[in-house]
């Protein structure tokens, strides 16, 4: 694999994590908002 | 951000300014702090959470200003200088990590009203065992940035002002520990504000005169015919770093007790909104100093050092007043940072080792006192730890990026989701941190955070799936 797609990969790689990790606590935001926070959801 | 540069070069002030300036900021820092440090009810809930009722202008002032560090106005222009907009681009990405905190801190708030630390939503949620692992974590973190920015006061004063190393490190922390141990998180919180707007004004008046001197189009002609690549958003080592920050920055905001402190400290209505501009206001610094990185770059700029970019720019725009402004921003840098890093973390040790492991039984006044003495033990050990001056800390610290990533899907995943489940939030942490720390020994740097916290996330989801838990919110409201 030459360095472009090392490089690649990497950025790829790093935009999923970041982009499934923002995903998460979104839909977590979404879900709670105008329930009862204690609730069970 | 926590990485500190290696400096050595000639001074660019002339010692009896800096000696004047050093007096005037320290003087000005703990008079303010112990002024502020004296108002509310003097319980430990004031003394630890400034009374839990910071508005939306302090409390956004205060992560900023805590996330400033003396790197961020010295590294992020070698980052533009050396990646071009990649570079620009990938440091400012790390206030992703205060805007994506915004709606956990939010939900923080809802749940745990009566909480003081990330500590104590571990040790609820999760049990006593992820405690263990989690306090290991952020105790290696804590040190190691408590001991970075320490050694980056001394070698950085040094470098602008010609100061011994050591003389400039006490005279950091040592500021910083006093109206940090007189005033609590009330005096962090003011001065805080101050220098969060001294920073921000006086790194917006370079970066215009910078550009008054070397419009934008011009800047970009010269820069698309000498240096090219550093225009090209395909550039490998653009892509390599590109979400390094936004990982390393996610790991730091969401497990360590800075942003927690800030959390409980804010008052419920503000507690999203200041995330969400502390970020963004955030990013523009980075964003601001890189571009005068670019303008170096263009203009050819002779540097001693490349991470003495914004010294050199500075004094060739302002003369002699540019070194003393440069001085002024790093000095409030890294006392915002300090007293942010000394005040949260004798907030999770008082609170969590001495009142919750050690001594349950502690009064009011007690946890207030025993805060106030860790305070000062944390100053000294820092103190002690700095001595030995250590330039190639610096590179120790970006394992750090491997420990703290795997904090991220732990964390986030107790707040939203009852079927967490407690030992997947363990093996997330500790394979993540695993498998980062082989990245980064094996690969190279800038995947230890990225591998950490996709290893952790992996492991939380499945084990979750596999065995999910039903967890009682009401259990958080008694933290």
């Amino acid at each position: 694999m030459d360095s472009f797609a090392g490089a690649v990969l990497i950025f790829v790689v790093g935009g999923v994590v970041t982009l499934a990790t923002t995903v998460m606590v979104i839909q977590g935001h979404l879900h709670w908002r105008g329930r009862d926070p204690w609730g069970e959801g | 951000m926590a990485f500190v540069p290696l400096l050595a070069v000639q001074p660019f002030l002339a010692p009896g300014i800096a000696w004047a300036l050093v007096v005037i900021f320290s003087v000005l820092w703990i008079a303010l702090g112990v002024s502020w440090g004296r108002r509310g009810s003097g319980d430990a809930d004031d003394y630890m959470l400034a009374g839990r009722n910071i508005g939306l202008a302090l409390s956004t002032a205060t992560l900023m200003a805590s996330w400033v560090t003396g790197n961020t106005t010295l590294l992020a222009p070698e980052f533009g200088y050396r990646n071009g907009l990649w570079g620009m681009f990938s440091y400012a990405l790390a206030g992703l990590g205060l805007v994506l905190f915004a709606p956990l801190a939010l939900r923080i708030k809802t749940l745990m009203p009566k909480g003081r630390t990330s500590g104590d939503f571990i040790r609820l949620r999760y049990g006593r065992a992820a405690w263990w692992v989690f306090m290991v974590i952020t105790a290696i973190y804590t040190l190691g940035f408590l001991v970075t920015q320490a050694m980056g006061a001394g070698i950085l004063l040094e470098a602008l002002s010609g100061f011994d190393y050591r003389l400039g490190m006490v005279v950091v922390i040592g500021v910083s520990t006093i109206y940090t141990l007189y005033g609590g998180m009330r005096a962090v919180v003011g001065t805080d504000f101050i220098q969060s707007l001294l920073i921000m004004g006086l790194l917006v008046l370079v970066a215009v005169l910078a550009l008054q001197q070397f419009p934008v189009q011009e800047l970009h002609r010269e820069l698309a015919a000498q240096h090219p690549e550093r225009l090209n958003l395909l550039l490998p080592a653009g892509l390599l770093i590109a979400w390094n920050s936004a990982l390393f920055s996610m790991g730091e905001v969401f497990h360590n007790n800075i942003w927690w402190s800030r959390v409980f400290s804010s008052r419920a209505s503000v507690v999203f909104a200041s995330f969400v501009l502390g970020g963004l206001a955030w990013m523009t610094v980075p964003l601001v100093t890189g571009s005068i990185g670019l303008v170096a770059l263009a203009q050819a700029v002779e540097l001693p050092q490349v991470n003495m970019l914004f010294p050199v720019v500075a004094s060739q725009l302002l003369g002699a007043g540019g070194a003393a402004l440069v001085f002024v921003v790093v000095f409030a840098s890294l006392t915002s940072t300090l007293d942010s890093l000394l005040a949260s973390t004798a907030d999770l040790v008082a609170e969590d080792v001495v009142f919750k492991l050690l001594n349950p039984n502690l009064s009011d006044a007690q946890l207030r006192q025993a805060t106030r003495l860790v305070v000062l033990g944390l100053g000294l050990l820092t103190l002690l730890l700095s001595w030995p001056r250590l330039d190639s800390l610096a590179s120790v610290l970006f394992f750090t990026g491997a420990l703290v990533a795997s904090t991220i899907w732990p964390v986030a995943y107790g707040l939203y989701w009852p079927s967490a489940n407690r030992w997947a939030a363990i093996a997330a942490m500790v394979s993540g941190s695993a498998v980062g720390l082989g990245a980064y020994v094996l690969i190279a740097p800038y995947c230890a955070a990225l591998l950490s916290a996709a290893v952790s996330a992996v492991v939380m989801a499945v084990g979750t799936q596999l065995q999910p838990e039903r967890f009682n919110w009401l259990t958080l409201k008694e933290g």
